[in-house]
């Protein structure tokens, strides 16, 4: 049995749609559910993307594991025990965010910005900070006269290696990186991409890898979680997601659906509204080509196309029926 | 004859009591209905080259062109008037980011009428113009186009508001159209529609279109030609086919090689090594150079666009080799 890095259990982070007396007694839910009863287990090691569209709790995801927002139920654990306030403060667990201008300090150096982190977690003393930091630039293949710059002086995907030399500084076990790369040239996107591969070689990192771009995802990732508005809908081994998608809307992304003529564009389609919709069956119900009287009625159980693959979906058959002919 | 013609076109900004070039001697040219990608890194000088076109840039910005030339007529002459009647009328652009596009006060219709009022001067009238605003909302692609009139910026989404913006665009008929990255904020399922849309526009409308993008898989399904751009110069122009599937200059092969990888299921990803930064202290040799894998020491002189049999114009000593190698 393979070790799980990461775990969630029934996680569900809400966020007030409204609040006070007139939201009290106005018509409707008053609680929207950013990530709705998502369980996932993240093995030790791997590189895990989550993808969806935007809206689809996908950021939220990692930010309830750092704690960044409150879950509403559920359970988060690191390597087995329950994530409190403690394990936080350890540095076990880094993000990387999207824009690396906005995520580090404009008036300090990259000294400062490696430091603060280096002290904070006592990973370097004021004798060994020097060597500790050109470590750390060293290992995101940055050389160490970089540490007298400051941010502006510094392209894109040289700032985005600061960022991961910073989220490495602790020595974390697990990654997150929130669309680290989609704000890069192709260029240098095939930089940081390499970059986040070996250091997953070289820091037996395990990285949840949140993006929107499935070309990024197909590369990067050994397994990918598909999210749509707060569910998690299919999960499986790349290969698997990319060669035979289950759900339809990992077949929308994919592009393997075939777009109908009776089926508008999706966005012309309406998609879910939390306001409206929570009494709906299936999430993914309005832009559903293929939805049947049972998707109205329920949300679908996620259950296993292969040992490997899991999907939540009424009309995939599980895992022993062969009868997948619902798409055809 | 060309809808627009660029010659020469050299633009820097005027920084601390110093200059800083950002786009030198860039010629571009378009012909009505086809659409030209302009592909590059940001820092390239791409967004830059055609916001000058459309007169878009601050006001310690210079340029020096040999010629402008839109539809017949002499841009580099004209006065800021009579430009402004041709901006907004004869050609439009549409940004990165729809919702700093739109008055966030202000209801779609009431921007369609804004539009309309500016396109017919005279003869507006509003029931016929929000009939007319219906029909091009329908065309880009938005079902429940009435609807949507009364609705505000943020009571849509980003897709719909991009869809929004083309309609708006198209609304007003111009004969130029520069869209800048417009589906870089989008995610991939409403990236792949707007995309569509254009290749889908592009035949119904009289117009020439520039599309501004990094992504050669968005290139690749809307362009007829592609103008690549590295450290403020156009590299490699030629039609798209020609580019894409056998591009000459070191850069664009690299640019492609990686949009091809990434979906081919390597191990690794051939980088091209270090960044855009630094050629300005350098200008008067390969700006690439510092990254090129086949750097020799012929490379350390002005290097030209040289016109390259069967396929277009390389700014590149080895485009001849290259282009040989089959």
């Amino acid at each position: 049995m393979t070790e799980a890095a990461l775990e969630y259990r029934d996680l569900v982070v809400s966020f007030a749609l409204k609040r006070g007396l007139a939201g009290a007694l106005s018509p409707g839910p008053r609680r929207f559910n950013a990530v709705d009863r998502v369980s996932l287990s993240v093995t030790k090691g791997e590189i895990i993307g989550i993808v969806g569209e935007s809206g689809s709790g996908k950021t939220t995801l990692s930010k309830a594991a750092l704690g960044l927002v409150e879950a509403t139920s559920g359970e988060i654990r690191l390597f087995g025990r329950p994530v409190d306030g403690q394990a936080l403060r350890r540095g076990e667990m880094q993000m990387v965010f999207q824009d690396p201008l906005s995520s580090l300090n404009p008036r300090h150096r990259v000294r400062g910005a490696l430091a603060a982190p280096l002290r904070l977690h006592g990973m370097a003393t004021r004798q060994t900070l020097d060597r500790e930091i050109d470590r750390l630039l060293t290992q995101v293949g940055l050389a160490s006269a970089f540490r007298d710059r400051f941010p502006h002086e510094l392209s894109g995907g040289q700032l985005q290696r600061v960022a991961i030399a910073r989220a490495l500084a602790t020595e974390p076990k697990v990654l997150f990186a929130d669309e680290a790369v989609s704000k890069l040239d192709v260029s240098v996107r095939a930089q940081i991409l390499n970059l986040l591969k070996r250091i997953r070689e070289s820091h037996a990192l395990t990285i949840v890898f949140v993006t929107h771009d499935l070309h990024v995802a197909r590369f990067l990732c050994d397994r990918i979680a598909v999210m749509y508005f707060g569910k998690l809908v299919e999960l499986g081994t790349t290969p698997e997601v990319f060669s035979s998608p289950a759900h339809p809307y990992t077949r929308e992304l994919i592009g393997t659906l075939g777009q109908g003529a009776d089926q508008g564009p999706a966005e012309a389609r309406e998609a879910y509204n939390p306001s409206t919709d929570a009494a709906l069956g299936c999430r993914f119900l309005k832009r559903c080509a293929l939805a049947r009287d049972l998707c109205a009625q329920t949300h679908p159980a996620t259950r296993p196309t292969s040992p490997t693959h899991d999907v939540a979906c009424h009309l995939v058959a599980p895992q022993g029926h062969a009868d997948r002919r619902a798409f055809q | 004859m060309a809808l627009l013609t660029v010659e020469d076109l050299t633009i820097g900004f005027r920084i601390d009591g110093g200059a800083l070039e950002i786009a030198s001697k860039v010629s571009l040219s378009l012909e009505r209905g086809k659409v030209l990608g302009v592909i590059g890194e940001s820092g390239s000088g791409k967004t830059v080259t055609c916001k000058a076109l459309l007169r878009l840039l601050p006001g310690n910005a210079y340029l020096r062109a040999e010629q402008i030339a839109f539809a017949g007529r002499d841009l580099l002459a004209m006065p800021e008037a009579e430009f402004e009647a041709l901006r907004g009328r004869e050609m439009a652009m549409i940004f990165q980011d729809p919702v700093g596009s739109f008055n966030p006060v202000k209801t779609i219709g009431w921007h369609f009428a804004q539009v309309g009022r500016r396109a017919q001067a005279k003869g507006f009238r509003k029931a016929e113009n929000k009939q007319a605003a219906i029909k091009t909302l329908k065309q880009a692609g938005i079902p429940h186009a009435g609807e949507v009139l009364s609705l505000y910026p943020h009571q849509l989404s980003g897709g719909m508001l991009q869809r929004c913006l083309i309609a708006l665009v198209l609304f007003l008929k111009p004969s130029l159209i520069v869209a800048d990255e417009p589906t870089t904020n989008l995610d991939n399922i409403v990236e792949r529609q707007i995309v569509d849309l254009f290749a889908q526009l592009q035949d119904e409308i009289d117009a020439g279109f520039i599309f501004i993008t990094h992504d050669m898989t968005i290139a690749e399904r809307v362009c007829d030609d592609i103008a690549v751009m590295y450290a403020g110069q156009v590299v490699e122009t030629a039609p798209a086919g020609a580019v894409l599937s056998r591009p000459v200059h070191p850069y664009s092969q690299g640019l492609i090689r990686t949009a091809r990888e990434l979906d081919a299921g390597v191990e690794a990803l051939t980088e091209i090594p270090g960044d855009l930064s630094g050629w300005q202290a350098s200008p008067h040799r390969c700006r690439f150079g510092a990254r090129c894998p086949h750097r020799a020491a012929d490379c350390d002189r002005p290097i030209e666009l040289t016109a390259l049999e069967n396929h277009g114009a390389v700014r590149c000593v080895l485009a001849e080799q290259a282009a040989s190698v089959p």
